[in-house]
């Protein structure tokens, strides 16, 4: 039977693998899809905790997280392709620089 | 609703291709790949989400999440010259399975030591969600079984910042990536001009642009 324990170690597996794409990935793209990873663990735990309490608020919650993806991957593109523009290519290393 | 009993089966067989996606996604040195692999993950994630009870949630997965996200960073990985991408350096894989396992086991630590006995998930319906996603906390309905609910959520108003900011970043990013004098708009008077200029310079004149 299933309880809401699996769905929440599924969801540490997700976040903890995505936490180690956006550490090593050097490719700002490539860290872009880590992040997604690790927030679509935090939907799923969201709406996991909503359905087993009988929530409705948790889902409503996860449905606005769905929005701020789709917000952040539109303004993640036009970042990156100015990055892009501007050093010739979209790397980590190129952002440590703006530092200085 | 009552609760139900979701089948583990599909449960391990969706979570399988989920971690496995999830790992190809971040490894993978083509990011084309990572991509797909990132599309086949989230793409997953809509059976949890349907095993959940919850299949709204599943649907807009499967439209923004699976469908629009992968689409768009396949855009990004082709429009920034990115098709491959190494590791940062050797030291980070290592400083990243540090941060990340011990995590892992926290997490797991924690979850494991809060067993919640014979919890069941209970579906939730679309009338439910729609009725509290549009109005305010507090109203009444009556739903199409005849019962009245009172509104727990109520989110009519953080629905329409939702809309707004999902506006916003449109807007935003179109301006960002704006590069005056490469990128031009169909409808504004300088892209006719341009046009124009274009033509004649098909024509055998002198480009605009020679002199600069």
């Amino acid at each position: 039977m299933l309880t809401l324990s699996h769905f929440l170690a599924l969801a540490a597996v997700l976040f903890a693998i995505g936490l180690y794409g956006a550490l090593t990935r050097r490719n700002l793209v490539a860290v872009l899809i880590s992040v997604d990873i690790m927030l679509n663990a935090v939907l799923i735990n969201l709406v996991a905790f909503a359905r087993f309490t009988d929530n409705v608020q948790g889902d409503l919650l996860a449905l606005f997280v769905v929005a701020i993806i789709a917000a952040k991957v539109a303004i993640g593109l036009a970042l990156f392709l100015n990055v892009f523009r501007h050093n010739g290519r979209a790397t980590v290393e190129v952002l440590s620089r703006m530092k200085q | 609703m009552e609760p139900f009993s979701p089948s583990p089966v599909a449960f391990y067989l969706i979570a399988l291709v989920a971690v496995v996606m999830a790992v190809l996604a971040v490894t993978s040195s083509n990011l084309v790949r990572a991509s797909l692999a990132l599309a086949f993950c989230l793409f997953s994630l809509a059976g949890i989400f349907w095993l959940l009870g919850s299949p709204f949630m599943a649907a807009l997965q499967l439209l923004i999440n699976a469908g629009a996200i992968p689409i768009t960073t396949i855009f990004m990985v082709l429009m920034t010259h990115s098709r491959f991408s190494r590791l940062r350096s050797p030291l980070s894989a290592i400083v990243g399975l540090l941060v990340a396992l011990p995590l892992l086991v926290a997490s797991f630590l924690f979850v494991s030591s809060r067993a919640n006995g014979g919890a069941q998930p209970t579906p939730l319906g679309l009338e439910r969600l729609g009725v509290e996603l549009l109005s305010q906390r507090g109203a009444t309905h009556t739903l199409s079984t005849g019962e009245v609910m009172v509104v727990q959520g109520g989110t009519i108003v953080a629905f329409q910042v939702a809309a707004v900011i999902l506006l916003v970043a449109l807007v935003g990013a179109i301006i960002i990536a704006f590069r005056p004098g490469e990128t031009t708009l169909a409808f504004s008077p300088s892209a006719r001009k341009r046009q124009v200029g274009r033509r004649g310079y098909d024509r055998g004149e002198e480009s605009p642009r020679a002199d600069a």
